[in-house]
């Protein structure tokens, strides 16, 4: 795999994004630098994955200003967009019968043999390489999804609950996996829903927090009761990586 | 045609009917026995004699507008099916139903007279039949000349073995080279006409260009075959201009020497 | 190239097998020439360029609705074509060429109609289609409803498709073919990207919008000649691609060159059996191509179960 992306960072100024007649959240302004992880939490229909389709430009922006290096993002062609980002989101639709390795020959544009070795290698997915994404389960699905954004080697990864679907091991090693990928430079945004898993990983939280607001900073500072348990209406204890929810009788 | 001045001289005595005419040949022969004048309704292609197209249409031989035929009461209805939607209507209203569909040329004969018993003309209806069994038996053979015919060029149709154009080919000793199909008007192929090895090909003259069309028959047959025109209207209806048909259609083969 | 193969092989039989056998490679007589090179040999070519055109024109559809079981009739576009084809039929009953003329307009009519419904999505525009089609199949209905009774047999004998008179010359729809094929193999590694989802395609980089027109023309435009040629032939836009899949994975490059030659193979097997099982009278070739193709297909679909 490629040892040093090419380094990019994500500049956001007044940031907001609508769905319909909702406003989703307003006014994030954040940098964010290569070789983080950031974790974008919020309760259901937050805005978190609209978050992620509108740095793709997939979905418009109510307004707000994102530049990559300066470059502001309505001057950057889909191609150009294409080979910045890599976006894991739903699992694609299979009635046509493509198999792993098609799907992962679509993501690299036909090329790049070896890396798709080594992805397939590395999610577990060798015996599967030639089976159709329709016979597949979920979870195996899932880290095809995950094997595609290795193949497409690009500095930034968007990741929409990239755990969903699958076993324990499995999540672990897709923790695992960003923590490295960040370490080689790569700006990783990932949407996650387990605050556990979120705690693991992340540099930087970005919190949205379902009724237009939103609020960013440092994982140690983000990852507080104080400041999640409002916001998801659970019980919390400690903070940092160590945060944990609390389940049991009141 | 002195025949038909003389047909309408002898107006008969009897009770007048009210006549629905819903087929061509029924208009033709009605006309022909004098009953021309109690017709109150035709359909669509009734259209010999001339004075036919001044009667009021109620729709076509396969369907009809049953509102606008009872306005015009009538007593009797000539169609060619029993199936024609609405007719047991009539029926039921008292109307006097009557089918007319004869599929050789004999059964014609019976048929006109049928028409005549039905309306009160028989006497001249039997009149009519004799001087045309007459002009039949002139010309009736026995022969079997191999004939094309063709009933449309694109797609490539002619006439299958129950068919009323059929019989009138064999009458006048012509052997229809597709008369084993069973179909009302197969789809035929170019190479199967080349393999009947037809003496002749009769095309209509209906809606097509009858010199291109010979033209595409001589290439195909070569030089040597005869195509020969006939008026549609003549051979296709069961009614007293066929024998004018046959009759021009002897003619022409005559004039041919094959 | 074992395809060219099949072609040929094809090919060959289907010149030779008609009323009565004939060796393509020695005719008896002046006569078997002329029937080889004028009747048989442009009714072959004809269908193979019109079978590869209607299986182009599924591959496509199927992968701008998002469904397999699309096809090129379910957006309506031979129900339009029916009905300009029989209304130039009504207007002009003695010309061929009105009746094609009309064909064509009726086609891209039906597509315009579409095209208007184009930025509604896969699902939403293939429901369109299908209320589309209702509506030319109603207006069809009223015409034919109007016509007298030798029309409405040719009507029905235009709309069960006939290969052996194409109004349009054979050598524009070879050409047509080739155009095709060549603009889908340009456009593959997109339509390839568009099999997994819009958004999916976006984020790798195409450009959706556009590729969904164009892809809408292309297969449009294909439908619209396939049936001016050749009347309404059903099944082979649904049917070979599906096949192609089965046999050759869902990659574009090899479904589309497969579909356009394998198309062409399955409308010339059809038209051989069409002109000669109930010698010497002809089957409509739309009959057949139901005959052969579906019991294929779920022969297939038994075999390698996906």
């Amino acid at each position: 795999m490629v040892a040093h992306p090419e380094a990019l960072m994500i500049q956001i100024r007044g940031l907001s994004v609508r769905r319909g007649e909702k406003t989703l959240f307003e006014q994030l302004n954040v940098d964010i630098q290569p070789g983080k992880v950031v974790t974008v939490l919020g309760p259901n229909g937050a805005g978190k994955s609209s978050f992620l389709l509108s740095l793709l430009n997939l979905i418009t922006r109510e307004s707000g200003d994102v530049r990559f290096d300066d470059q502001p993002l309505p001057e950057l062609s889909r191609q150009k967009l294409a080979k910045i980002m890599a976006w894991q989101g739903d699992l694609p639709p299979a009635e046509f019968g493509l198999t792993v390795v098609q799907r992962l020959l679509l993501a690299s544009d036909g090329g790049a043999q070896e890396e798709i070795n080594d992805a397939l290698a590395f999610m577990d997915l060798e015996k599967l390489r030639n089976r159709a994404l329709a016979e597949l389960s979920s979870g195996e699905r899932q880290r095809v999804e995950i094997a595609a954004l290795m193949v497409q080697d690009n500095p930034i990864w968007l990741m929409d609950e990239p755990t969903a679907h699958l076993d324990m091991r499995h999540q672990a090693d897709c923790l695992k996996l960003m923590k490295k990928e960040a370490q080689k430079g790569r700006l990783i945004i990932t949407v996650l829903h387990n605050l556990q898993q979120a705690a693991a990983v992340a540099d930087m939280v970005i919190l949205l927090d379902g009724k237009a607001g939103v609020e960013v900073g440092a994982a140690d500072d983000m990852l507080q009761a104080a400041k999640l348990e409002p916001v998801f209406g659970v019980l919390l204890s400690g903070k940092g990586r160590d945060l944990k929810q609390v389940y049991g009788e009141e | 045609m002195i025949s038909l001045v003389c047909f309408l001289w002898l107006s008969p005595a009897h009770a007048q009917e009210r006549i629905l005419a819903l087929a061509p040949h029924v208009c033709e022969t009605l006309y022909a026995i004098g009953a021309g004048k109690d017709i109150v309704g035709t359909v669509s292609y009734c259209d010999f004699p001339e004075e036919v197209a001044l009667l009021p249409q109620v729709g076509a031989y396969n369907r009809i507008n049953i509102e606008a035929a009872i306005a015009l009461k009538p007593t009797v209805a000539i169609v060619m099916s029993n199936q024609l939607p609405g007719i047991q209507k009539l029926k039921a209203l008292g109307v006097k139903v009557v089918e007319s569909n004869p599929v050789r040329v004999e059964a014609v004969f019976a048929d006109i007279v049928h028409m005549g018993q039905v309306t009160g003309y028989e006497t001249n209806a039997r009149f009519l039949v004799q001087s045309l069994q007459l002009r039949l038996d002139k010309i009736l053979s026995i022969e079997q000349r191999p004939v094309f015919y063709e009933i449309w060029p694109d797609p490539l149709l002619t006439a299958g073995q129950n068919t009323f154009i059929h019989d009138v080919l064999k009458k006048v000793g012509l052997r229809n080279v597709f008369g084993s199909l069973n179909q009302e008007a197969p789809r035929v192929n170019l190479e199967s006409v080349l393999a009947a090895k037809p003496q002749l090909v009769i095309v209509p003259s209906e809606k097509r260009d009858v010199t291109q069309r010979t033209k595409f028959w001589k290439t195909w047959l070569g030089e040597e075959i005869k195509v020969i025109t006939v008026n549609p209207d003549l051979v296709h209806r069961p009614g007293p201009r066929l024998l004018d048909g046959m009759e021009d259609l002897v003619a022409q083969i005559r004039g041919l020497n094959i | 190239m074992s395809l060219l193969g099949l072609v040929v092989t094809v090919a060959f039989i289907a010149l030779g097998l008609g009323e009565h056998w004939i060796n393509p490679l020695r005719p008896a007589s002046e006569i078997e020439s002329m029937i080889l090179w004028e009747i048989r040999l442009p009714r072959l070519l004809t269908a193979f360029a019109v079978g590869g055109l209607l299986a182009l024109a599924g591959a496509w559809f199927q992968v701008l609705l998002g469904n397999p079981l699309a096809e090129p009739y379910v957006l309506g576009v031979a129900g339009s074509a029916a009905v300009g084809a029989v209304s130039g039929m009504m207007l002009f009953p003695e010309s061929v060429v009105v009746t094609s003329i009309g064909a064509f307009i009726g086609a891209w009519v039906g597509i315009a109609a579409v095209l208007s419904f184009s930025h509604l999505g896969p699902s939403r525009l293939l429901l369109a289609g299908v209320v589309l089609a209702a509506l030319w199949g109603a207006v069809l209905m009223l015409l034919m409803a109007l016509l007298p009774e030798r029309g409405v047999m040719l009507a029905y004998a235009w709309m069960m498709g006939d290969l052996s008179n194409s109004s349009l010359p054979i050598w524009l729809l070879l050409l047509v073919w080739l155009f095709a094929l060549a603009c889908g193999l340009l456009l593959s590694l997109s339509l390839d990207k568009l099999l997994l989802g819009e958004r999916h395609a976006e984020a790798l980089g195409v450009d959706v919008a556009s590729l969904r027109t164009k892809l809408l023309l292309l297969a449009s435009a294909v439908t619209a000649v396939a049936v001016t040629a050749a009347g309404t032939i059903g099944f082979v836009g649904l049917v070979v691609p599906h096949l192609m899949r089965l046999l050759f994975g869902s990659l574009h490059k090899a479904v589309l060159i497969s579909s356009a030659v394998g198309g062409g193979v399955l409308l010339m097997i059809a038209d051989t059996a069409a002109r000669t099982v109930i010698s010497p009278a002809e089957l409509p070739v739309g009959v057949l191509t139901a005959v052969i193709g579906v019991p294929v297909f779920l022969w297939l679909l038994i075999r390698k179960p996906s």
